[in-house]
């Protein structure tokens, strides 16, 4: 469960927001809309818990992960050392096979041996995006996910995300794109200049 | 000792930031005698000093690079948020900017030595005094990182901040050398060493967690 | 006493009360330092081995205790803000920063100057001016992130952080410039090994220090309360006192 008490939080004087309610319980989707400088970005990373200077209360009942839109991989190593990296971080170990599958899942089996400053922006996202078949948080935080990719990436995005919610877990994601798949998500909107 | 490979890692597929910060430490100590003078007798003396000045200089001026990359792809949000004790994340990127900017200075201070006419006996207590001394520069440095990553000039900013912590290594070290190893300098490098060890690990962790919600 | 404590870290409490103490400082430190200035530059004897250069004391010797201590005590509210996140301990963490490098500037100044009658020449790399000068570099540190880093309220903890540690680095750094200081001179111009102060110096500089606190304390009072109405410009208590 991930709940939101009268969140509001101030950057520099300026209000983003002010007074936020919500809840998500197990199995369901939040769309965060906003337009650009509403406080979307700072929402999630108060959610991910990078961000402390708020009023209200944040309920998390279990692990997060957050992919922002700078999501950690680095350009000097491979997509599978990437993937690894991000995995340890949250002390995952897996066997290689499974590490493979999630790449390829993403098609990337093709670009596994070379560094990611070779991939395409879209590419990179792809290999962090592959950290969500593999982890084990419970609660996802989706931060522009959907940007960069094409029509085939979103849709393995929104496979992969509604096996998510079917097996019971949480998903908080923002996208200036419409998804289809969660046009019946909750929505929670934020305002420019409150 | 994943994040330790994970960075020499990157460090070795990228070697340009090593080098060059090797070869402005090498060509800085070429530039003393044609400014000074060629005479071995008046650069001789001189010679602990400049190079100790020269490794300060070259730790901070690459301190901010060791950390622009994973500020800027976001890896740092992802340790910060990771199941690994901050405090250690830390401590390995000290390692590594260590492992880049002051190992290849300190293999280096035999041939520098020699470009400033030194005597063996003294090249030899300059690299014990940067073996000491080098680990706490590079400690210091990543607290500096730390403190202006993603902030404008933060490669102007960062040796303004963190350049007068490094002054009591700069006077153990130098000293430690010129007086040929007497202890007491030696001893309270070493005491430096620890006490910087135990503490400034944690201190960048607290300013990693505010670098993050810039 | 938390409650107390509580109370002064609000900073519609803290402005409201405060505003008395201004007279009182400006007319403590304006006489104080009338007093000391008069006693120590017109009544206090010359030195015998000085003569009148002495009196460059009188200002050097207050400056130099107070750049100090006003590091310390930015680096205690430092470590308030961090500790309690007291939005008023980081009001003076920022406010204090300026007054603290400007009067360790002062310091620097006036022993240059002092030096040029004692040891013949305006530098001399003597351990004192040495840590003032190291301790000048963190006060500058300590303000050149801060405006870096912008007025954030993440801003301000870096700066605080960076000022704890400075303080922390405080007594190490001290140390390592008297030891080099040893190594590299004898110690043949301290002060120390001079015989006793007669009252009649003593006394004038005593009361200088303590007009230079007062004066400290008022710049800081007047800077702080500025600065909590410049920051909390959208709350009721402000905007009430504006409309009056």
């Amino acid at each position: 469960m991930l709940q939101i008490e009268s969140l509001s939080c101030f950057r520099q004087d300026r209000c983003l927001f002010k007074d936020l309610n919500a809840k998500v319980l197990p199995g369901q989707a939040l769309q965060i809309v906003g337009e650009n400088g509403s406080g979307k970005t700072t929402l999630f990373k108060i959610l991910a818990g990078l961000f402390e200077e708020y009023d209200g209360r944040v309920i998390t009942a279990a692990g997060s992960l957050y992919l922002g839109h700078r999501y950690g991989v680095n350009d000097q190593l491979t997509p599978v050392e990437n993937l690894k990296f991000l995995l340890k971080l949250n002390e995952i170990q897996l066997a290689p096979g499974l590490l493979m599958d999630a790449l390829a899942r993403f098609q990337l089996s093709a670009e596994l041996d070379q560094p990611c400053a070779a991939l395409s922006e879209g590419q990179k996202k792809r290999v962090a995006l592959a950290r969500l078949i593999l982890t084990s948080a419970r609660i996802w935080l989706l931060d522009e996910a959907f940007s960069a990719l094409d029509a085939p990436g979103r849709a393995v995005l929104s496979e992969v995300c509604q096996a998510h919610l079917a097996s019971g877990g949480i998903l908080i994601f923002s996208s200036h794109q419409g998804i289809p798949e969660f046009a019946a998500a909750a929505q929670l909107r934020l305002e420019v200049g409150s | 000792m994943m994040l330790l490979l994970r960075e020499l890692k990157i460090m070795l597929r990228s070697p340009a930031g090593a080098i060059q910060s090797l070869m402005f430490s090498v060509l800085v100590i070429a530039l003393f005698p044609l400014a000074i003078t060629p005479d071995p007798d008046q650069l001789e003396p001189l010679g602990i000093g400049l190079i100790w000045v020269v490794t300060l200089l070259s730790c901070l001026l690459a301190a901010d690079k060791s950390l622009a990359g994973d500020y800027a792809d976001g890896s740092l949000e992802q340790m910060v948020l990771s199941d690994y004790p901050l405090w250690w994340v830390c401590l390995v990127k000290s390692m590594a900017h260590w492992v880049s900017c002051a190992l290849p200075l300190l293999l280096m201070a035999p041939i520098l030595g020699a470009m400033l006419a030194m005597p063996l006996d003294r090249i030899v207590w300059l690299m014990a005094s940067l073996v000491l001394g080098s680990p706490i520069l590079s400690l210091f440095c990543m607290l500096g990182a730390m403190l202006t990553v993603g902030l404008n000039q933060s490669s102007a900013l960062l040796p303004i901040l963190i350049a007068p912590f490094l002054v009591p290594t700069l006077i153990l070290g130098t000293q430690w050398a010129t007086t040929g190893g007497e202890a007491f300098y030696g001893y309270m490098l070493a005491a430096l060493l620890c006490l910087s060890l135990v503490t400034l690990p944690f201190a960048t962790a607290v300013v990693a967690k505010i670098a993050v919600s810039r | 006493m938390w409650r107390w404590f509580h109370q002064w870290g609000s900073p519609k409490f803290f402005y409201h009360r405060s505003g008395a103490l201004i007279p009182v400082l400006a007319l403590a430190s304006g006489l104080i330092l009338g007093a000391g200035v008069f006693w120590g530059l017109l009544i206090a004897p010359a030195d015998y081995q000085q003569g009148e250069s002495v009196r460059i004391m009188y200002v050097h010797v207050p400056a130099a205790i107070l750049a100090q201590s006003s590091y310390a005590m930015m680096a205690v509210m430092a470590l308030i803000s961090l500790i309690w996140r007291l939005k008023i301990a980081d009001a003076a963490v920022q406010t204090v920063a300026p007054i603290g490098a400007c009067i360790t500037l002062l310091a620097l100044a006036t022993g240059s100057l002092w030096g040029k009658p004692m040891w013949g020449t305006y530098w001399v790399w003597d351990a004192r001016l040495t840590s003032t000068l190291i301790l000048f570099f963190l006060f500058a540190g300590v303000l050149a992130l801060r405006n870096a880093a912008g007025q954030s309220q993440t801003a301000g903890r870096a700066a605080s952080v960076l000022a704890v540690i400075g303080l922390l680095n405080l007594p190490i750094i001290k140390y390592s410039v008297d030891w080099w200081f040893t190594l590299h001179q004898p110690a043949s111009f301290t002060l120390t090994d001079r015989p006793a102060m007669p009252f009649s110096m003593w006394g004038p500089l005593l009361m200088m220090v303590v007009g230079f606190y007062a004066w400290f304390f008022l710049a800081w009072l007047i800077r702080l309360r500025h600065e909590l109405v410049k920051r909390e410009i959208r709350s009721d208590w402000v905007q009430q006192m504006m409309k009056q």
